[in-house]
């Protein structure tokens, strides 16, 4: 079930543990494959352990007690296990975290200077190319970026990591908090980036329509475990998808959310 | 105003010119502890102990006889490796874990620095502290206040030139970003340890030339000078005057500089008696002083350039000022 369409993948998570103040495993045997010039998406409740997936390839931001007890990072064939989050970075793994993803008492512009010149130089996209791609920021450039609404800092966030030349970039809650039309638009961005740079993107998204619609491989997590993964058209057909993240029953009518609950409760993936 | 500036320290009084020298070395230092607590983010309370280092260390040199102008870079350089390796141990802290390593380094250093005082010649002059030699070029000898007030200008040139040229480089940027945040500036390749480092090297070198100069000018280093209180007041200088700007390390210099004697002008102005003014004039220095520091962090936290900036954007908007909604075209 693994994805692997063809040959190496950019980004190869193998089997991982990730292990809290030397006691909580948050993570456990979770694989991943990013293949090249892919969009793929990790999509599961709070808690599931998406973002610690993230932050374990990012090398954990200088959080403190946190480690990878098992298995192996992998980004083009290269170890990650180890290297610090500006090494990381430096070698063209991109990271928007969640929350605190810009520079708040800066301009745009100042923001995008902050960060030029760092990271692997040689993909990065000039600030004219962002300007481009987000036209809204072009005019904005001067406002600061702690004033900018929940949709311009997501973009923002993005740009700041184009500017360091990324061949993957990881998006934590792409959409999360984000009107419907903008969400529109930073998927035509990302569809767009793919195309044109050869970005390859990891997503996690809470959103599983969204998800379905973006990505071409989705992994689905709970507790810390990758409990199924393929292609959006087979996920789509999973009967426990289509309860769980599509809100659908076997008939096709649509669930309210009190029944999905319950369902849940009575059951998880698989047993 | 140049020509003004140029003439003014030949006919200005004694007692000004030893005020403008003395404020001209709080602004290197100023600048100095602005890059490292203002740009940078990393909050420090052993300025006073840098600057203790610098002018201990400039009494070292001059003992091998050095001139002065081998003394001042070379107190350079060993101040830089002194910044390495307090800053080496203070990349791990943050905020007031920082502060409280900080001032562990002031205790520290101003113990070692006793020690070093009271254990050389056993005079009673080497144990309030030592003498330095006047300085001189060889063609002329800076034996006179007006004299110092050229060479501090000069000292106070330099550093500005390299603090506004520092602020255009990636370095600076680098710094701004891991103020902000330091996680979201590892994520986009900062390495965030070597710049902390950089700017603790940097500011401590800095820092280490204002106290050469400051203990060459009064001639003389005594550790009883360089208390906590010192460090408080630097702070204070980069606070009021406006973090991270090298126009609010000016500001706030001056500020802390001139305010005393603002007050006992004011104390004049009532016309107190002098009995009056001798009781209170220190603690109401110390208690405005206090109150002012409180009254910038609540209502101006960008201290007085943030005032200044907003009058300067006010005039450069009049008479079309806007609301920043109506610059939305959307």
């Amino acid at each position: 079930m693994e994805n692997m369409t063809n040959g190496r993948p950019l980004l190869e998570i193998k089997g991982i543990e990730v292990v809290y103040h030397r006691a909580v495993t948050a993570v456990q045997g979770v694989s991943i494959n990013v293949q090249p010039r892919s969009i793929t998406a990790l999509i599961g409740t709070n808690g599931a352990g998406k973002t610690t997936t993230l932050t374990a390839v990012a090398g954990f931001m200088h959080a403190d007690d946190v480690k990878i007890t098992q298995g192996e990072v992998a980004f083009d064939g290269i170890p990650l296990r180890g290297r610090r989050t500006d090494q990381i970075s430096a070698m063209g793994v991109g990271y928007v975290p969640e929350r605190d993803k810009i520079f708040p008492t800066l301009t745009v512009e100042e923001n995008l200077g902050a960060c030029r010149g760092r990271g692997s130089k040689s993909h990065a996209l000039s600030t004219e190319q962002i300007y481009g791609l987000f036209p809204s920021l072009a005019e904005r450039r001067k406002s600061i970026a702690g004033y900018l609404s929940g949709g311009e800092r997501q973009m923002l966030a993005i740009s700041l990591v184009l500017i360091t030349g990324p061949r993957l970039i990881m998006i934590d809650e792409l959409t999360l908090g984000l009107a419907p039309v903008v969400t529109l638009i930073l998927a035509d961005v990302i569809a767009n980036l793919r195309k044109k740079y050869g970005i390859s993107f990891l997503i996690v998204e809470q959103n599983a329509l969204t998800a379905v619609d973006l990505a071409d491989y989705i992994y689905v997590m709970e507790n810390g475990r990758i409990v199924f993964d393929g292609p959006p058209d087979r996920l789509r057909a999973h009967e426990d998808f289509q309860e769980f993240y599509l809100g659908i029953g076997a008939g096709g009518e649509q669930k309210n959310y009190r029944d999905v609950k319950q369902y849940r409760r009575k059951r998880r993936w698989f047993g | 105003m140049l020509l003004a500036g140029l003439v003014a320290p030949m006919v200005a009084s004694q007692s000004i010119l030893h005020l403008v020298n003395l404020t001209m070395i709080a602004i290197i230092g100023a600048l100095a502890l602005n890059l490292l607590t203002g740009f940078a983010g990393q909050l420090s309370l052993g300025h006073a102990a840098f600057l203790a280092v610098g002018g201990y260390l400039s009494h070292f040199f001059s003992t091998l006889d050095l001139p002065f102008i081998v003394v001042v870079p070379a107190v350079m350089v060993v101040g830089s490796v002194i910044g390495f390796l307090v800053g080496a141990p203070a990349l791990r802290l943050r905020g007031l874990y920082l502060v409280l390593a900080t001032v562990g380094f002031h205790y520290i250093a101003l113990f070692v620095i006793h020690v070093y005082q009271s254990s050389g010649e056993k005079s009673i002059l080497a144990l309030t502290g030592f003498l330095l030699p006047t300085v001189d070029f060889g063609i002329f000898k800076l034996d006179a206040t007006f004299k110092w007030t050229y060479c501090l200008g000069f000292f106070l040139l330099l550093t500005t030139a390299f603090c506004i040229n520092l602020t255009r480089t990636r370095i600076v940027r680098a710094w701004i970003a891991l103020r902000e945040r330091d996680i979201t500036a590892a994520a986009l390749g900062i390495n965030v340890p070597l710049y902390k480092l950089k700017a603790f090297v940097v500011s401590t070198s800095l820092t280490c030339m204002a106290g050469a100069l400051l203990v060459y000018y009064l001639g003389a280093v005594s550790s009883e000078n360089y208390t906590l209180d010192l460090a408080v007041s630097y702070l204070a200088m980069v606070v009021i005057g406006g973090a991270g700007s090298v126009l609010g390390s000016y500001l706030g210099a001056i500020f802390v500089a001139v305010m005393p004697f603002l007050i006992t002008g004011l104390f004049e102005l009532v016309q107190a008696g002098p009995r009056f003014q001798l009781r209170y004039i220190v603690p109401s220095q110390i208690v405005a002083f206090g109150l002012l520091m409180i009254m910038f962090l609540v209502f101006e936290p960008r201290g007085i350039v943030g005032i200044w900036r907003r009058i300067r954007v006010y005039f450069e908007l009049w008479p079309l000022r806007r609301s920043i909604l109506s610059e939305r075209r959307d």
